[in-house]
């Protein structure tokens, strides 16, 4: 088993060594704009996140704040750049290495030679396959962990752990994306036996992929929403539609049925000062607190389909003529 | 040594074997052949006769589109595992890893392949002074052969199937790769198949020859016996009362020549001489269909 994996990486090592120096770029940018961001020691109450309720941005009343706010909120554009870095390397990775593990054999012609040493091409698959998922999926922990780093700097208000802020572009997630996408890698590369077609044709799979997942856990999250009023969400919370709460019987309510509560104006309007009256502003929520359970139905589901098509594509090693 | 079935098994066997490819192209047409077990057979006959694809169906890379294959009695379409476990394979194209060197090709075929014995693959790229550190991609087409074939004598398989590996050989190197086959094959007791388009070097390391064209076989018999039974004539000389006209087929300078299968063991009617096997094989091709040649009339025969 260790000569397998010794040789499988010794024939990737271009692309595993160009995974591990992205990789390691990415965690040293992190590092140094997570300490960076650290330096300015912005006050909680200048973040734009802690501004009250209703008061512009640029309203002068915080003078005091405009100096830390400048340098901070320029190195959180920076991290923003860090962190689509780190989105990007998990996906690629995952497919520019997932390609090649049986694509290139099949063009090269060497698993003529493989498929008849090895009395089963599955576990000759299987011992190539499962190494590599594993050695991608440890060496994408570093910018899951660099995400949750910078994620933390750039919001100090809040943990990462209970915000759904960039929720699906830091932490467990990212390991799971590049599983997915070497999944779909193997299984287009196996399926097509020439890496450059199956690169393209496997990037349109995971695009769509990446498109599906999302939805499927939208709707999961929408079983998690609570009502909150404006002064009892946080930073952290997932705001996903907005409403009012009657002030007389403390009940919420959706936008539409707010206003069709209220008695129509003269020219026909809705009186919007009675609304305002009566109600009180709340927000659809999903806590913030449910931040771990959430991105782990994503990661799951992710990481999930990765392994399927991992299957698909010994399924496919299997069956198919060796040119 | 994987156990082998019963002796009247032949280490290699076609059914029926047909084999037509998208678009209507027939490779095999109702073949039926069997390698016995010992034999160092020639696999010969012009570009697609069929002869990678019936190599094809025995290491279950192709499936015949009618028939069947057995390697020792096993069908390899159906006990993929069992029959492996009795083949080495060397392909048309030497299939060794870019960036990969030798002693890592050995060091796979240990891992890949139960039994798989590197004292032996290892001693013979020494003897052929083919360094075990050396990248593959740095080894000549002659090297990459050797190594390919010291894999596949590594294995000690029962059967050796060779697909074309001659091909991309100077003659120096086919000569060491036949030698370097012969000497593995005797050692181990083992069958080999061994297709190739050069006749002089067959000739000298197998003892039986098959010839497939157009999908069919045309001959299938020990080299020896072949050769005993078979004459050839300048021009196309009346028949004598001893010999069959097999076919007419060009010489070296698009000369007429004829193939002639002799009858009984009588002495060689005049004008008559010994056939090469090159020969042999030309007039059993010409046999079966036309040969173009300027020079070279049309096969009265056919």
């Amino acid at each position: 088993m260790r000569t397998t994996v010794r040789l499988m990486v010794k024939s990737l090592r271009f692309e595993l060594f160009a995974m591990t120096a992205a990789v390691i770029l990415l965690g040293l940018a992190a590092i140094y704009v997570t300490w960076q961001l650290g330096q300015v020691q912005i006050p909680r109450q200048c973040l734009y996140s802690n501004l009250p309720f209703g008061q512009p941005v640029d309203s002068g009343l915080d003078a005091a704040c405009e100096v830390a706010r400048s340098s901070f909120y320029e190195l959180v554009n920076t991290a923003g750049q860090v962190m689509a870095f780190a989105v990007l390397v998990p996906a690629l990775a995952g497919l520019l290495i997932g390609v090649p593990l049986v694509a290139r054999e099949l063009e090269s012609g060497t698993v003529s030679l493989a498929w008849t040493l090895s009395r089963s091409r599955t576990s000759w698959y299987l011992r190539r396959a499962v190494p590599l998922a594993l050695i991608v999926s440890a060496a994408l922990v570093v910018p899951a962990i660099a995400t949750f780093a910078l994620e933390g700097a750039i919001h100090p208000d809040v943990s990462p752990f209970a915000s759904f802020d960039d929720a699906t572009i830091r932490g467990p997630v990212l390991v799971a994306r590049g599983l997915l996408t070497l999944g779909i890698g193997v299984f287009a590369g196996a399926l097509i036996g020439r890496q450059l077609p199956a690169v393209i044709v496997g990037a349109l799979l995971a695009i769509g992929a990446m498109t599906i997942i999302p939805t499927g856990v939208h709707q999961y999250v929408e079983t998690l929403t609570e009502w909150r009023t404006a002064d009892g969400t946080t930073s952290g919370d997932m705001s996903i539609g907005s409403g009012f709460r009657d002030k007389a019987s403390g009940a919420f309510i959706d936008n539409a049925t707010a206003y069709s509560n209220a008695p129509s104006l003269p020219d026909g309007g809705v009186d919007d000062e009675w609304v305002w009256t009566h109600y009180e502003p709340a927000a659809l929520v999903v806590p913030g607190a449910l931040y771990p359970q959430v991105t782990a139905v994503e990661t799951v589901a992710t990481a999930g389909l990765g392994i399927v098509a991992l299957g698909f594509g010994g399924l496919v090693v299997g069956r198919r003529r060796p040119f | 040594m994987q156990p082998l079935t019963s002796a009247q098994e032949p280490a290699l066997a076609a059914r029926q074997v047909a084999k037509r490819y998208r678009g209507g192209v027939r490779a095999l047409d109702g073949i039926d052949l069997d390698i016995p077990v010992g034999s160092i057979t020639a696999l010969v006959g012009p570009n697609g006769a069929g002869k990678s694809t019936l190599m094809k169906a025995w290491v279950g890379f192709e499936p015949p589109s009618h028939g069947s294959v057995a390697v020792l009695g096993i069908d390899p379409w159906r006990d993929r595992a069992a029959a492996l476990d009795r083949l080495g394979y060397v392909s048309q194209r030497p299939a060794l890893y870019r960036g990969l060197t030798v002693a890592d090709h050995v060091a796979l075929a240990v891992s890949l392949r139960r039994g798989f014995d590197a004292t032996l693959s290892e001693r013979r790229l020494a003897e052929l002074d083919i360094p075990l550190g050396q990248d593959s991609r740095t080894l000549s087409g002659g090297q990459q052969a050797q190594v390919m074939l010291a894999l596949a004598l590594g294995t000690h398989a029962p059967v050796l199937v060779l697909d074309e590996p001659l091909a991309s050989l100077d003659p120096l190197a086919r000569r060491e790769f036949l030698h370097v086959l012969v000497d593995g094959i005797r050692a181990d007791g083992a069958t080999a198949v061994l297709s190739s388009h050069v006749i002089t070097d067959i000739e000298q390391a197998c003892d039986r020859i098959v010839v497939l064209g157009g999908g069919r076989k045309i001959l299938d018999e020990s080299i020896t016996e072949a050769l005993v039974e078979h004459r050839v004539a300048d021009g196309d000389p009346a028949a004598p009362a001893t010999a069959t006209r097999v076919a007419a087929f060009p010489g070296p300078l698009g000369e007429s020549m004829t193939l002639w299968q002799l009858e009984g063991t009588q002495p060689d009617p005049a004008g008559f001489r010994p056939a090469t096997l090159e020969e042999l094989v030309l007039g059993r091709l010409a046999s079966s269909r036309p040969v173009r040649s300027r020079a070279f009339p049309r096969d009265r025969a056919s």
